[in-house]
């Protein structure tokens, strides 16, 4: 808890603007010494910082007193990833500060180290860290290459599924089996106190040398949950989602012999999960977009050399279905899904809106989803933005012409009576709403995302529409009137460009595809070279 | 507008409002549900409406029926009940002898647990078997003895495609047979587990999920689901391939939830045989067991043998008609109709 207390405290100090060069030093200095191989005392460790800490602070204060309290030697994981991401943030920001959350989650930075992202990575690839985790990625990959497994039954492909959350993994459990693979899961979720069993309060984040030995770990994992051991004896490949911290585990634990892939969502490519993870025992990766595929690659691809990889979106739940509405009635509705979050940027939708309505006071914008979160949980930003949005509603002719609508579990339900969809987004990974609007005939109005654009936009991700694709308000405003004018033949456009790109029927036998290849390459690091899947970008970096 | 259904007022325990958080509390929910289908029932004088999530009650102090009731049902609060007019009814647990001899009627959930009162005097084996529940002695006999059964619950507003599969997930995708409740030692389905692990052998896809109050270490073979909020459990009941229900001494007297949800979801149930399963389910249903290999006989019927399948989804259509709100709603109303107006 000390040391917890402690991390937190260092983190405040950093996230202080403007961030002093003794504080970037100290969050430097933090990291260094978990790194440090002669430091691998907790204890040690504890009191080295918590000595440079105080020290610091001391001299901030004026010299006043400061609390000292004696160190428990025990590492939380929630104080690793601190200190992880303190480390990392400090590296990648330079002499810059950044709220709580990955920087590259703010939009002004993330467009600055995309566009200098060489010399931004450059401190990190110097760093003892990122080289103790190649060293990492470099024995599990000879490890797993020795490795000698059991030859693989004849019969379908038998897939084991592992997440610990299931919003975007679950439908793939009923589509794959439909696609011929056996398809298992196992959720983390009910694991999370066997695996503080097992490694203490999800130590598993830790560097792998402060964790017991593989061996130790496998062999309570049989004991402690028998059922995941057996899946992942029966399976041939086992699956996450989410590259985050099952993927983590995975990629340092499984059994050798079996092979690894993981699905990368875009919240991650902006997140430090990718750079803890052990690539050497990953086999595939499933990139949801190319946006992401790519700036994935861009910060983590020389980690990755051997690692498979395809571009495949969501299998997702909702079938292609006409509108509910007539064609007249829905043709000057617009819709956003889930608007509540500066990244949204729900406040460029009542811009539009009132675009629009100046000129035809028939434009509707519909916002459909949770309410703005209470302003106490809410960043300055993000209440800023709120702010922002409050105001612009207040205008009569924005106000008329808007409806909020609660969440709704069945939104491909509402998305039938919507004419347009409109996509604001400063980030966007697979833009769900957009293929759920196209379901049901909804033409996406997609705003050239400014944190992707770098590495494509929506024009990556919806290849063909780039007819669609806006940079400002009246930009936008100008292709709904466009499209408006065509909208019969835009409508069934979209609905045909869901059924060819987005079907579950579609994109499910190509995660199979893909799964099975990994599943065939008994040589894992001397890839047979995949099959070009349509529509897909597959093979090695 | 003056409605000529009767008003019926309803108190459970020293409870203001109720919420489906508990096994009692939810069968009181369901026999409101059941009473309003023939009457306007008022729960602590505030009007029930099964159509709202928050069943049209709020929070409010326990108080003495504000106007008129054509009938009093009062569960588990005897200084209350004996404050009321008649006609008033209670539940035949737990026993008091003052409310015995002052309820217009004593209301039991099975036939079994009838009959058992009925002979409690004068039969040793009905006292032996409701030995926890009644004195030893004997009891007060009732001026009348009245069999609700149970309903199926009508509400399916928790039924989502979207949770099944969540749902399903985390039953590992594969046979889940879920026992849920409360989990402690004496009720843990132990006939059943014994074949757990004979069942894996064969069929290595099974797996045993529990749910609810966990009060006993599981096995660590068995999935642990901890508790699931009461609108969920349709959702869990559906991403199962059946369920267990309670093996214990109680279990046959006592009717049961769950089976009845199980039912009204058409999801097998695999149960140890007795009347008031015989009840429930009817006495041809083929997933009955006493011993362990008719446990595990059952398991492998359902599983290995579509005849056997499609027999028992025929049984729970049938048996979902007996037991769906509209049926109980006529059944109880008969049964109350001595009392009401």
């Amino acid at each position: 808890m000390f040391f917890f207390t402690f991390v937190c405290r260092a983190w405040l100090a950093l996230r202080e603007k403007p961030a002093r060069e003794d504080q970037i030093a100290l969050s430097r200095s933090l990291l260094s010494a978990v790194i440090d191989g002669k430091t691998h005392n907790k204890l040690a460790i504890v009191e080295g910082l918590t000595n440079h800490l105080f020290n610091n602070e001391k001299s901030h204060q004026g010299g006043s007193q400061t609390r000292r309290t004696a160190a428990t030697g025990t590492v939380s994981a929630e104080a690793y990833e601190n200190l992880f991401n303190a480390f990392l943030y400090a590296t990648l920001i330079g002499s810059e500060t950044q709220g709580p959350r990955h920087p590259l989650f703010d939009k002004q930075f993330s467009i600055e180290f995309q566009e200098n992202l060489s010399q931004r990575l450059q401190p990190w690839r110097q760093s003892r860290f990122y080289l103790d985790m190649v060293r990492s990625d470099e024995i599990r990959r000879q490890e797993r290459e020795t490795a000698i497994g059991s030859p693989r039954k004849p019969g379908p492909i038998r897939v084991l599924i592992v997440a610990e959350n299931w919003n975007f993994a679950a439908p793939l459990l009923s589509h794959l089996a439909n696609a011929g693979l056996e398809v298992r899961s196992f959720s983390f979720e009910d694991f999370k106190a066997k695996m503080e069993a097992i490694h203490g309060q999800g130590h598993f984040y830790l560097p792998e040398d402060f964790l017991p030995p593989k061996d130790r770990v496998r062999s309570q994992v049989a004991s402690l949950a028998p059922l995941l051991d057996e899946l992942i004896a029966w399976s041939d490949v086992v699956m996450t989602d989410w590259c985050k911290r099952v993927a983590l585990w995975l990629s340092r634990y499984l059994r050798d012999d079996k092979k690894l892939v993981v699905r990368l969502h875009s919240q991650e490519a902006f997140s430090s999960w990718p750079y803890s993870m052990n690539w050497g025992g990953i086999d595939g990766m499933i990139y949801v977009a190319d946006t992401v595929r790519r700036f994935t690659k861009a910060q983590h691809g020389e980690r990755m050399s051997a690692v498979r990889e395809i571009t495949l979106p969501n299998v997702n739940r909702c079938q292609s279905r006409p509108p509910s509405l007539a064609e007249e009635e829905r043709s000057f509705v617009i819709g956003m899904a889930g608007y509540s979050t500066a990244n949204k940027n729900p406040v460029m939708a009542l811009e539009v809106l009132r675009s629009l309505r100046r000129e035809d006071e028939r434009w509707r914008l519909r916002l459909i989803g949770h309410p703005w979160q209470s302003a106490d949980k809410l960043s300055e930003a993000e209440k800023a933005h709120r702010r922002r949005f409050m105001e612009l509603l207040e205008d009569p002719l924005i106000l008329e012409g808007v409806t909020l609508e609660p969440f709704s579990d069945a939104v491909e339900d509402w998305f039938g009576s919507i004419g347009f969809t409109l996509s604001c987004s400063e980030r966007e990974g697979t833009h769900e709403a957009a293929v759920e609007g196209m379901s049901r005939g909804a033409v996406p109005i997609l705003r050239n995302w400014p944190m992707v654009r770098k590495f494509g936009g929506p024009a990556a991700v919806f290849p063909g529409l780039d007819h669609l694709v806006f940079e400002d308000v009246d930009n936008a405003a100008a292709i709904v009137k466009r499209e408006h004018q065509r909208f019969t033949q835009a409508s069934s456009r979209a609905g045909e460009y869901f059924l060819e790109n987005f079907a579950p029927e579609v994109v499910a036998p190509k995660y199979a595809t893909f799964l099975r290849e990994i599943a065939a390459s008994e040589e894992k690091m001397d890839c047979v070279p995949l099959q070009a899947v349509q529509n897909s970008e597959v093979g090695n970096s | 507008m003056t409605s000529n259904r009767p008003r019926i007022f309803v108190l459970h325990a020293k409870l203001g409002s109720l919420q489906p958080v508990s096994g009692d509390r939810i069968e009181t929910i369901r026999f409101m549900k059941t009473l309003n289908q023939f009457a306007d029932v008022y729960y602590n004088s505030m009007k029930f409406d099964p159509s709202r999530d928050d069943l049209g009650l709020h929070e409010r102090e326990v108080t003495p029926p504000v106007g008129d009731y054509d009938l009093y049902y009062v569960r588990a609060n005897h200084d209350f009940f004996k404050q009321l007019p008649s006609p008033k009814i209670t539940m035949a647990y737990p026993y008091e002898p003052e409310i015995f001899a002052e309820a217009d009627a004593i209301l039991i959930t099975t036939s079994e647990w009838k009959r058992l009162l009925e002979s409690y005097n004068e039969d040793s084996v009905s006292r032996a078997t409701l030995a926890k529940w009644y004195p030893a002695e004997g009891i007060v006999k009732p001026k009348r003895l009245i069999n609700i059964r149970q309903t199926i619950d009508p509400s399916v507003n928790g039924v989502s495609l979207k949770k099944i599969d969540l749902f399903r997930a985390r039953l590992t995708n594969g046979e889940a047979i879920g026992y849920f409740g409360r989990v402690t030692e004496e009720s843990m389905p132990r006939i059943f587990l014994s074949q757990y692990s004979a069942l894996r052998k064969k069929f290595p896809s099974v797996v045993v999920a529990m749910a609810g109050n966990i009060r006993a270490k599981l096995s660590p073979d068995i999935l642990n689901l901890g508790r699931i909020d009461y609108a969920d459990m349709p959702n869990l009941v559906r991403a199962c391939s059946a369920i267990i229900s309670n093996e214990e001494k109680d279990a046959e007297f006592l009717g049961s939830g769950k089976v009845l949800e199980a039912v009204g979801a058409a999801i097998p149930i695999i149960t140890k045989s007795n009347p008031v399963r015989d009840e429930q389910l009817g006495v041809d249903y083929p997933l009955y067991y006493t011993t362990p290999d008719e446990a595990f006989s059952a398991v492998d019927d359902l599983l290995s043998k579509p005849s056997v399948a499609t027999a028992v989804q025929q049984i729970l259509e049938e048996r979902r008609q007996i037991f769906s709100v509209e049926a109980q709603g006529r059944f109880v109303a008969e049964g109350l109709g001595p009392m009401l107006p």
